[in-house]
């Protein structure tokens, strides 16, 4: 005979299941497996959902987690990532695991996680009384279906099969011997096991139905046929019955398995870029007198780079200029096309608000650009815009630089893709926001590899283009 | 290999916000996408790994915050990042951490709501779902940092909060800050809190039993500590119980654990408030936006001060009462219709004239309204 009691909490018995509910039968069921696998029960951690299947965890001695109704799978994917060392399985009745908490079930199936899930499916919400189920058999009568079922019932081994689990087996509690050799099978399988055990609720399924526990224990014993045999039946035969056993287990790799893969190549391209880009230390900040902050707009059509004109000139003045910046740049749809804009506040002390409330320098790539976001440029602010591009001006005091920017850079330059930083060496020529020797600092440390020429030559040009302006 | 250096770095409010879990020992990590806080789980899919930690992408928030406190209850350390929606989804499980007593800490990006409201645009309207957003009575703490070195440090004091008081963590982090950029020096180590563990033989374990501070000692899964956990009202054994006298208590000592703690927990930022007549209350980004007026009304000669709470909850119920005794006139400045006023005319007794400014159109308070504001107060 085998004894249960050292894997029970004695003092939290009797349980709340009803007399003639099959619970109990899963429940020593997975204890022999335990057993029989040779688990430590300081390893084994059970998670549980709510219902009245749920409540298995807090009687049994293990790490026992109760969670919310229909995360268990969830809570219980957290555990077991963090902590690959413990044997997870997840305790869920069929309201659980397939309507409240479907959406778990299916990703974590397909995620192949290495979990073992054991669905108590009682055909009914038992817990709450015996509403309708995602579980409960067509024209059946429920509390909540008292003109008998019109849904069909959902098959959580196909579901859990179609979604990618590594194993899926269905138990009866009438067949309590083969339920435990599924479980122990399910566990010793490396990825997501479901054992869907089919179980009776004499009280909310049984009653209102006109079934027994024994009228129930009866259809479990004749509807249930070994998969094999159940294969080999046409759809006649079929009719009312469904297949228990192993019915689908692959040997697609784990999660974890997969994830310790992906580690090692985080860390080995971790590795790589760290050997080919060597640090490019900030150097000193010169020492300089208190100048007045200064707001920089860069705007443009989404695509030509001014976000990252305006991470750059963030640096230069931050980084490696040793003055405190804000920088801000549009965000959400108009980023990915349409006016885009980033802003850039320097300043010698602290930034309180973040955003720029006057704009000293301005520069726009577009019309659109121009338009749109010239409305705040001081009177005694600098406006540069592309001369091709931008050809109605703002109506406004401050000093105006039409520059050949992008036509410039497609002659000198060859790739229009940077125009965004012979803009920067541009307006740093003309408005000495930063130091040209801070600003090639910043773009060579941003600068994609193998494109540190190209920015090199972007920028002269870029002063050039800037010192012709300012002298002619 | 954490990415945390002592130079100098342009770092956005995202990228803080994840370098500090990882800085105080996070290693795992489950969310959601959504606007505008994406940027926060795209920096620890990138930098977990690296790390040995665990990142995965779930189905919804639900399972996000599920995770995270599975992942807790096995000892790691864990965060979920979010924005209004999302944080919606997480309430009943957010509950299920306060009751069951495990560390965890969520960051809301906030955006406007109601709904999917303006994904991109920024709000503070989840002040009060961050203390109020799950059902039931409940403790709360909630912090809201104003600049990218407060992202991470907040959130470093989120980590270390969670631990010390075991229970879940609140960072309200504001869509401008949390986009935005700003050199600053991060540590390259912090202090971090860990969760005390029981010192008695596994037998004499109770999971639930708390010594004075309210806080019980926490054993994690796989310790030798088999115990029970449930959202269901407990003992001190963990075992769902029906006895009022146990319910009562339990409920009793969530709230009054944090209640002990108020003096750790609190953490406010007080700007030219000596002689100041009128002080405005904000916080996040609109707070730097008063500071801006309170420098040049200042200026101005006008005795104008700030009290910038960056903890949120518990609220600074005395300091706000003590303003409200000795000075002319307090203003609060929010990006919602008047969540935090509501708190400090509590707190006020009326005791003093109190004055709101609340934009909720999805742009920021400016210095200019907040000057206005204080016009007004003036007169
Ligand atoms: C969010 C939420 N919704 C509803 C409930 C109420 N509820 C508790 S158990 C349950 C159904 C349980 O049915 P099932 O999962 O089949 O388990 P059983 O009780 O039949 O074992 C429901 C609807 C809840 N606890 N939480």
């Amino acid at each position: 005979m085998f004894n249960y009691d050292k894997y029970l909490r004695m003092q939290r018995l009797p349980h709340i299941w009803c007399s003639g509910c099959g619970n109990g039968i899963i429940s020593k069921a997975l204890l022999r497996a335990i057993e029989k696998l040779g688990l430590e029960q300081d390893r084994v951690c059970l998670v549980s959902g709510i219902g009245c299947s749920s409540r298995l965890p807090g009687y049994l001695d293990f790490n026992t987690l109760h969670t919310t109704h229909g995360r268990p799978i969830a809570f219980a994917s957290g555990l077991k990532l963090g902590r690959p060392d413990l044997d997870v399985v997840v305790i869920t009745g069929d309201g659980d695991a397939l309507a409240i908490g479907g959406n778990h079930f299916v990703h974590a199936a397909r995620r192949n996680l290495n979990l073992t899930v054991v669905l108590f499916n009682n055909g009914v919400y038992g817990m709450t009384g015996g509403q309708l189920a995602p579980t409960t058999p067509f024209d059946m009568v429920a509390s909540t279906a008292p003109y008998q079922n019109i849904e069909q019932p959902l098959d959580a081994c196909k579901l859990a099969t179609a979604a990618g689990a590594g194993y899926v087996a269905r138990g009866t509690t009438y067949k309590s011997q083969l339920t435990e050799r599924l479980i122990i099978d399910g566990m010793r399988h490396r990825g997501f096991a479901l054992i869907e055990v089919m179980t009776n609720c004499n009280v909310y399924y049984g009653r209102p139905n006109k079934k027994s526990t024994l009228d129930l224990l009866r259809w479990e014993k004749e509807a249930a046929i070994d998969h094999k045999l159940f294969e080999k039946m046409d759809a006649r035969q079929r009719n009312g019955k469904f297949p228990i056993g192993r019915l689908h287990q692959d040997a697609r790799p784990e999660y974890m398995e997969l994830y310790r893969e992906l580690i090692a190549r985080a860390r080995q391209k971790a590795e790589t870029a760290a050997q080919k880009k060597p640090e490019s230390r900030p150097a000193a900040a010169p020492p300089n007198s208190p100048r007045a902050a200064v707001a920089v707009r860069l705007s443009g059509s989404g695509g030509q780079g001014l976000i990252f004109a305006g991470v750059v000139l963030a640096e230069a003045a931050g980084v490696y200029g040793g003055r405190h910046v804000v920088q801000n740049q549009v965000y959400g749809p108009e980023a990915r096309g349409g006016a885009s804009k980033s802003e850039v506040i320097i300043s010698d002390s602290e930034i309180d608000y973040p955003k720029p409330t006057e704009i000293d320098l301005h520069l726009a790539l577009t019309q659109e650009a121009c338009d749109r976001y010239c409305g705040d440029l001081k009177a005694s602010g600098t406006l540069i815009v592309d001369a091709d591009n931008v050809s109605s001006i703002p109506r406004g005091e401050f000093t105006v630089y039409r520059l050949p920017i992008v036509e410039t850079t497609r002659k000198k330059v060859g790739k229009t893709l940077v125009a965004n930083v012979v803009s920067l060496g541009a307006a740093t020529a003309l408005f000495r926001v930063v130091s040209p020797q801070a600003l090639e600092q910043a773009v060579l440390a941003r600068a994609p590899k193998g494109t540190e020429e190209l920015n090199r030559r972007a920028l002269a040009v870029g002063f050039a283009l800037g010192d012709s302006a300012r002298t002619g | 290999m954490t990415e945390v250096t002592t130079s100098p770095r342009l770092v956005q409010g995202a990228e803080a916000c994840a370098e500090g879990a990882l800085a105080a020992g996070c290693r795992f990590y489950a969310g959601y996408p959504i606007t505008p806080s994406s940027e926060i789980a795209e920096a620890m899919a990138r930098m977990l790994p690296l790390e040995g930690g665990v990142f995965l992408q779930v189905e919804d928030e639900i399972a996000a915050i599920a995770a995270v406190i599975g992942a807790s209850l096995g000892g790691v350390k864990a965060i979920t990042a979010t924005s209004g929606p999302g944080f919606s989804l997480m309430q009943e499980n957010i509950g299920f951490a306060a009751m069951a007593e495990v560390p965890s800490v969520v960051v809301n990006v906030m955006r406007g709501g109601p709904s999917t409201g303006q994904p991109t645009a920024p709000a503070q309207a989840d002040v009060m779902q961050a203390r109020w957003g799950t059902h039931g009575d409940h403790p709360a703490i909630a912090l809201a940092p104003s600049s990218i070195s407060e992202a991470f440090d907040e959130t470093v004091r989120a980590f270390n909060l969670a631990e010390k008081y075991r229970t879940p963590v609140i960072v309200l982090l504001d869509e401008l800050i949390a986009h935005m950029r700003e050199t600053v020096v991060l540590p390259d180590s912090v202090e971090t809190s860990q969760r005390v563990k029981p010192t008695v033989a596994p037998e004499a374990y109770l999971p639930y039993a708390a010594p004075s501070s309210g806080v019980p000692p926490m054993a994690n899964f796989g310790d030798g500590y088999r115990h029970h956990v449930t959202g269901l009202s407990h003992d001190e054994h963990g075992f769902p119980s029906e006895d009022r006298a146990v319910a009562g208590d339990l409920i009793t000592r969530l709230m009054g654990k944090i209640e002990l703690g108020r003096e750790e927990i609190l953490k406010a930022e007080e700007f030219c408030l000596e002689d100041a007549e009128i002080v405005i209350i904000a916080y996040g980004c609109v707070a730097r936006a008063a500071r801006a007026a309170v420098r040049n009304a200042r200026e101005r000669g006008q005795r104008i001060g700030l009290f910038r709470p960056i903890t949120l909850w518990p609220f600074a119920d005395e300091r706000i009462g003590e303003f409200a005794a000795q000075r002319r006139t307090l203003i609060t400045a929010e990006m919602n219709m008047g969540q935090i006023a509501l708190e400090v005319e509590r707190a006020s007794g009326g005791n003093c004239p109190l004055l709101r400014l609340n934009r909720v159109d999805g742009d920021t308070i400016t210095p200019g309204q907040i000057l206005d504001k204080i016009a007004e107060a003036r007169v």
